[in-house]
């Protein structure tokens, strides 16, 4: 764990001094049979209103059950350093969640978030859990191609955490988005993502003018100021990416594995067979060959570049044959398809062969993609053409991004139809200001992260189960959803989404809201209150 | 002492400024708790990856060998690349001081230029409605927000009562021009101009006004303009007089103003989706992106240190009994 820096040390000192000394007694206590319980100290993050709501709300109950508690709000990337450090100036980090087009795969979540080999420092085992048992049917689910059996394997696997009560899932996340509705038609949301998003790619591919006017003008947070995603660390500018630069494979608004580039793929023991599709050219009107994308991973792979993510390393071979590409692994990893091949865009041979592709600017951008990139406005707009040949092509002639500051003035813009789209997050509070214009379209969607309290098991008082699993107990869940006027998906014991491949999301026999059962479990447990109605440590 | 041997010893006075402006903004941002890498782990990178970007960027060296290259850097104008980006800094800002300029120069000159006149004016007519009447306005015009006299110009005149000027943007997102002078001149990049223009000025008249008054009281009490009086020199040619002494204090408050320039309206950028420098910095230091604000704060103040020698220089010229002694 991380060594505490002096400040956090006193900190954490005086809170449980102060502690001590309220409830009388001598000594601020480490788990010690008969003392006053270590308080509860939650962390969240200063950005996001609803963690700091929901925290104090919880913190109510969990007063009532005679826990203290405190809360600390940081900025979210300090926040989240300390939390993967695993510091210990608190033991309830509540996580929001990220959801974005890399994380199809449920392997990202089960996986990052349980295994031990990510509970030391900078891993995304937030609760420090080492579980055997856990790690090895995390192991073997991502060992498995077979779709039926990874699915029951990944349903044990959610089952044994959550009997170890070390996610807390409060709620999934609402992305509210809106649109102009007289004007398109079609809007299909990308799962996890919403609307509208850069990475919202089915949105933009799939959207149908209804009037004459064929350009889907998007609000938007960022730019595409780098245009060399292969060898960009962080998901920068990866949506944008995605409508230019085709993957072998996508996954479809319901979730299911879809060819792409590849008009056909096989999976045997572990050699990957990906058939591509013949006739498709890139956007310089060269055709689209094997030998692009035997290239493109091969070039990944030698680079070492970010972009592509997890999976490249595994590829012990990569050969062509006619319009097909074999990729050999030296070990089985599921997530690959999911992740990896609807990931990683495919860039031609005939452009990226001759540079360094760490250091290529990209400045023509040149895809095989449904867009086609025509005018970049730094900080302002980014213009994308549709591409009329490509295999899928979009109904609409042209989709803008237009960048916006602040939420409020895109959603001001929306309203005057300066846009059609709302491409960020506009929040629940400012999307129900929206809700009475005629000519807009709400669209709420579930993101795929959630927000979790992922209690610290190497510290007390969460290092014993039962304290865990009482507190899982006094969790509010359907006043959590309340307090996110009712558009939150409440939380089910796992933190997949239940739309995500292999969600137990409704199959657990989770922890239902009951202070006495709560209580029940601390008493069974040896746990006693003091005069004062504060929670005592079990006697010896 | 000559004006070459003053200019020389004051540009010493500036190159030493900008060094240890460019050493204290290396310290500062350092001082912010995490790290840059932060940004990251919350977009779920490894923690292997995290470690071999530190080394990428050099966080992993020794500070005073960070700092040396930070310096060397200043010196050959390698500003070096954007962590967050990861694109040369000088191909990020370019474009968005472009966009700064164009609204903050006009916003200034006209500003200055409006408080200017009405300071004069004030102090001119002292003690009279106008003057109380004037000083209130430029009061409420320097307190109210700038977030809140946006909104309530969007409102107005964007959408709520009056729909004439779009609501944000610098351009029409589908409007295409053949050049950067084509865009500039355009209809349509006047008609985003209007509104955060208004503002800018709105804001940026009235402390000079302020200011301006004040100058223009104390120098109207002084005894040469009883003599200009007595002489017969006639109202506007001694408003003139006494307007060109009061404006000393608001060419040094243009200084400073400058400085602000190059940084932008962040809260004007931000109500009107401007693509300017503002809403590159405020993101740059959430995400800690080190060279990107080191660089940019560096320009500002430089930019500061220069705009001051200037104003020292103009002084001589304003007021002849100025020297260099």
């Amino acid at each position: 764990m991380a060594e505490r820096s002096r400040r956090q040390f006193i900190e954490a000192t005086l809170a449980s001094g102060g502690i001590a000394l309220v409830a009388g007694c001598s000594s601020g206590g480490d788990g010690e049979g008969g003392n006053q319980v270590d308080p509860i100290i939650g962390l969240h993050w200063a950005k996001y209103p609803v963690p700091k709501t929901i925290w104090q709300n919880l913190s109510q109950d969990l007063e009532e059950l005679g826990f203290e508690v405190q809360i600390e709000s940081r900025q979210i990337g300090q926040g989240f350093d300390a939390a993967s450090n695993k510091d210990e100036w608190f033991n309830a980090p509540l996580i929001t969640w990220g959801s974005t087009p890399s994380r199809m795969d449920p392997h990202w979540y089960v996986f990052n978030l349980h295994h031990s080999s990510e509970a030391g420092d900078g891993g995304f085992n937030m609760s420090g859990m080492e579980n055997d048992e856990i790690d090895s049917l995390l192991d073997q689910q991502a060992q498995t191609f077979d779709d039926g059996e990874r699915e029951q394997l990944l349903k044990d696997v959610q089952q044994e955490i959550m009997d170890q009560h070390v996610d807390y899932v409060l709620t999934f996340r609402p992305l509210v988005h809106a649109y102009n509705k007289n004007k398109f038609g079609n809007i299909n949301k990308f799962p996890g993502v919403g609307i509208g998003k850069s990475g919202a790619f089915w949105t933009h591919v799939q959207a149908e003018p209804k009037t004459n006017n064929r350009t889907l003008v998007v609000g938007a947070r960022s730019g595409l100021d780098n245009r060399n995603q292969l060898s960009t660390v962080g998901s920068i500018g990866d949506g944008y990416f995605l409508l230019m630069y085709d993957t072998l494979l996508k996954v479809n608004t319901d979730l299911e594995l879809i060819p792409w580039l590849a008009s056909d793929y096989n999976v045997d023991g572990n050699t990957i067979t990906m058939t591509i599709r013949e006739g498709h050219q890139w956007h310089d009107g060269e055709p689209v060959t094997a030998e692009d994308v035997a290239f493109t991973y091969r070039m990944a792979q030698e680079h070492e570049l970010p972009g592509f993510g997890r999976g490249i390393e595994l590829m012990e071979n990569i050969s062509t044959n006619g319009n097909t590409v074999e990729f050999s692994l030296s070990e089985t990893w599921a997530p690959i398809m999911r992740r990896t091949f609807t990931y990683g865009p495919i860039v031609p041979q005939h452009i990226w062969g001759d540079v360094d592709p760490t250091q290529f600017d990209n400045s023509e951008t040149i895809g095989s993609g449904p867009f086609i990139l025509t005018n970049h406005d730094r900080g302002s707009s980014i213009t994308f053409d549709a591409n009329k040949d490509h295999f899928n092509s979009p109904s609409i002639d042209q989709l803008v991004f237009q960048i916006f500051g602040g939420i409020s003035g895109m959603a001001q813009a929306l309203e005057n139809k300066e846009i059609d789209m709302a491409g960020r997050n506009l929040g629940v509070s400012q999307a129900s200001e929206l809700e009475g214009v005629s000519h807009l379209e709400i669209v709420t969607t579930d993101s795929f992260g959630s927000f979790t309290i992922h209690p610290h098991v190497f510290q007390p008082p969460f290092d014993d189960v039962a304290v865990r699993e009482a507190v899982h107990h006094a969790l509010n869940r359907e006043l959590f959803v309340e307090l996110q006027q009712g558009t939150a998906r409440k939380g089910q014991g796992t933190v997949l989404h239940p739309d995500m491949f292999g969600s137990a999301h409704g199959d657990l026999d989770h922890p239902e809201y009951d202070l006495e059962k709560a209580r029940s479990i601390l008493e069974e447990a040896g746990y006693t209150w003091n005069d004062q109605g504060k929670l005592m440590y079990p006697s010896e | 002492m000559s004006l070459k041997r003053y200019l020389a010893r004051r540009l010493v006075y500036a190159g030493l400024s900008a060094y240890a402006l460019a050493t204290i903004l290396f310290f500062l941002f350092r001082l912010i708790p995490g790290n840059p890498t932060s940004t990251f782990i919350a977009q779920g990178m490894s923690k292997e990856a995290r470690q071999q970007l530190i080394e990428r960027w050099g966080l992993n060296e020794p500070l005073h060998i960070q700092y040396y290259e930070y310096i060397e850097g200043l010196f050959t104008l390698d500003f070096g690349e954007s962590l967050y980006y990861q694109i040369p800094i000088s191909e990020l800002i370019v474009d968005r001081l472009v966009n700064t300029a164009v609204l903050m120069v006009p916003g200034i000159i006209i500003g200055v230029s409006i408080g200017v006149t009405l300071g004069a004016v004030y102090g001119w007519n002292r003690g009279n409605s106008i003057e109380r009447g004037g000083i209130i306005l430029s009061l409420l015009g320097r307190s109210v927000p700038i977030f809140f006299s946006g909104v309530v110009l969007q409102y107005v005149f964007a959408g709520g009562l009056w729909d004439i000027f779009p609501s944000g943007g610098m351009t029409t997102a589908t409007a295409s021009f053949a050049s950067p002078i084509a865009k500039f001149t355009s209809m349509d990049f006047l008609a985003h101009l209007v509104l955060p223009l208004a503002v800018t000025v709105i804001w940026y008249s009235a402390t000079p006004t302020l200011i301006m008054r004040a100058g223009m009281l104390e120098t109207l009490n002084k005894e040469f303009m009883n003599t200009y009086r007595s002489w017969g020199v006639d109202d506007i040619h001694r408003l003139f007089y006494a307007s060109k002494h009061g404006s000393l204090p608001v060419i040094t408050y243009l200084a400073v103003l400058s400085g602000y320039m190059f940084g932008g309206q962040v809260v004007v950028e931000q109500v009107f989706s401007w693509p300017g420098m503002g809403r590159l910095l405020v993101d740059a230091v959430y995400r800690q992106d080190l060279p990107l604000l080191e660089t940019t704060f560096f320009l500002m103040g430089v930019l500061i240190i220069l705009l001051n020698l200037v104003v020292d220089m103009l002084y001589v010229y304003i007021d002849p009994r100025i020297t260099y002694e």
